[in-house]
């Protein structure tokens, strides 16, 4: 299997579906992505990891044409979304998502980033949930 | 009891200096400081001497800067402090700078901003922090706000193509800057058709890189009296509020969150209402950021600020210039140098020195900075 580019973010369960390793607060019960061990941003108390599924709804999008770094390459669209286990977060739609707006459902899915001459690895995209 | 600055002595804006914001060229940043602080001596009438303290703010360049530069004038031993705080690093030494004149602690303090991009690695503290994230490599500051550009324009149902016409205003105003770094009138066309950045961002609509100073010299009433100081080209600093961003609910546009808490806070320190407000300089490095802010600030209702740009409320000659020195858009943004630069623009206009971009009868100005981080800064000035 291909290595994750960033297994303390996001990990995949035995039946394949991908889920984001994130935070809650014992203390004043903010839920929180990504984990981290310094404290409750809200309160200051220690957290607790809890997985979140990794699905959502956009907030905000935007089709990015111009970016400094060549990783990753240019267009490419970033998307705010509300996680349906609340954190909104911002992420990398897949190359190949039908284009999307505030409201779509999107799901997370592990894709092959593996450049030329390096180690295979695989990053955590969103795509537009097509209606079954 | 805690008190604020209007609860102390005055503080008065007496001179005021600038840089040209100009793209990276040769001139050392030695160069662009001293251009500005030799501009607000002369402003000022005031000899070098009678600064006794300096705050020096950027955010680009290495470390003790502000010595560099100001030994040129002649070494008098004051205490000079640098100021990193992002975007707002201008702002906050000018704050800090206005608070040791109103306590007492000395009567002339300069506030002085200089920045050069590439003199050092530059990027954010943040990224360093340990914490990784999902997609923070992909982000840049035109993403960060073409995401806000997305959420209003679907909140209120407005076309994004519209928050263009904020970067019209701000390029008109800076074309009548000859500090500005753009000075060229620009159609809505020229900048629709612009190189496209992110989302509905074309370059126009985005703050350039560039590299420049600005000085102001802050004294006390008996300053002012015992230097000679001219009274009547003086203008008061009648509040400084600064805060910090919380943690919001989920989908709060905390930038303009942010912005509504600390223009409030000042505004409430000056006993000032926002339709009071003749002059506000605000952070637009990116077009949509007017549009959010001036709504967050109260100089409109939620959802009106286009419809207020488009009816010439926020031209110079409007109910309230908005940018007039042409913002962050067309002035530019060299980081150190905008929070001083500025309170110069207000200065300047609550004088009546303005020139082609006077705002006629201008008696209140608000000066607003944002930093990543995020921070917020507002200061209000008054003749
Ligand atoms: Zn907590």
């Amino acid at each position: 299997m291909i290595k994750l580019l960033n297994p303390e973010l996001y990990e995949e369960d035995d039946r394949n579906a991908v889920r984001l390793i994130g935070a809650a607060c014992p203390t004043c019960s903010g839920v929180f992505f990504p984990m981290q061990t310094y404290g409750c941003e809200r309160c200051g108390a220690d957290l607790r990891p809890r997985r979140f599924a990794a699905a959502g709804t956009v907030t905000a999008q935007a089709r990015v044409h111009l970016h400094r770094a060549a990783n990753p390459p240019t267009p490419f669209t970033v998307v705010a979304l509300e996680l349906d286990d609340g954190p909104v977060i911002r992420a990398l739609l897949t190359s190949d998502s039908p284009p999307c707006q505030i409201g779509d459902r999107l799901v997370g899915e592990l894709v092959d980033i593996t450049e030329p001459d390096s180690e295979p690895r695989r990053d955590l995209r969103f795509t537009r949930a097509v209606a079954q | 009891m805690t008190v604020v600055l209007n609860d102390l002595r005055p503080v008065y804006v007496v001179g005021i200096g600038l840089h040209r914001y100009q793209f990276a060229s040769d001139t050392p940043y030695v160069a662009l400081g001293l251009t500005a602080v030799r501009a607000a001596l002369e402003d000022a009438r005031l000899d070098w001497p009678a600064v006794e303290s300096a705050y020096v703010g950027r955010a680009l360049l290495p470390m003790a800067a502000g010595r560099a530069i100001l030994r040129h004038l002649g070494t008098t031993g004051l205490p000079i402090a640098h100021m990193e705080n992002a975007s707002a690093s201008g702002s906050t030494a000018f704050r800090h700078a206005c608070f040791e004149v109103a306590t007492g602690l000395c009567d002339v303090a300069l506030a002085l901003g200089v920045d050069k991009p590439g003199a050092a690695p530059a990027g954010r503290a943040e990224s360093l922090s340990g914490i990784r994230n999902l997609a923070d490599f992909a982000i840049s500051p035109a993403t960060h706000y073409a995401l806000l550009a997305d959420r209003y324009a679907h909140r209120h149902g407005v076309a994004t193509d519209d928050f263009a016409l904020v970067a019209v205003k701000n390029h008109r105003n800076g074309a009548k800057n000859p500090f500005a770094q753009h000075q060229k009138v620009r159609s809505l066309e020229e900048i629709l058709g612009g190189k496209k950045i992110a989302g509905s961002f074309t370059s126009l609509q985005c703050t350039p890189v560039g590299e420049g100073a600005a000085a102001v010299i802050i004294a006390s009433e008996a300053a002012v009296k015992r230097l000679g100081l001219d009274t009547r080209r003086a203008v008061r600093v009648s509040a400084s509020a600064a805060r910090s961003q919380r943690v919001y609910e989920p989908n709060v546009p905390y930038d303009a969150f942010l912005t509504a808490e600390t223009t409030a806070m000042a505004l409430q320190q000056a006993r000032l209402a926002p339709k009071d407000l003749d002059i506000v300089e605000l952070h637009d490095a990116f077009s949509v950021e007017e549009v959010e802010y001036v709504e967050a600030m109260g100089l409109c209702g939620e959802g009106k600020a286009l419809s207020r740009l488009k009816e010439g409320a926020f031209d110079i000659g409007g109910a309230c210039a908005v940018n007039p020195s042409g913002g962050l858009i067309a002035m530019g943004h060299p980081i150190g140098p905008t929070g001083v630069g500025q309170v110069a623009e207000i200065v300047r206009q609550l004088r009546g020195e303005a020139g082609p971009r006077q705002h006629a009868g201008a008696r209140r100005g608000l000066a607003h900075m944002v930093g990543v981080g995020a921070v917020c800064y507002v200061h209000i000035l008054e003749t």
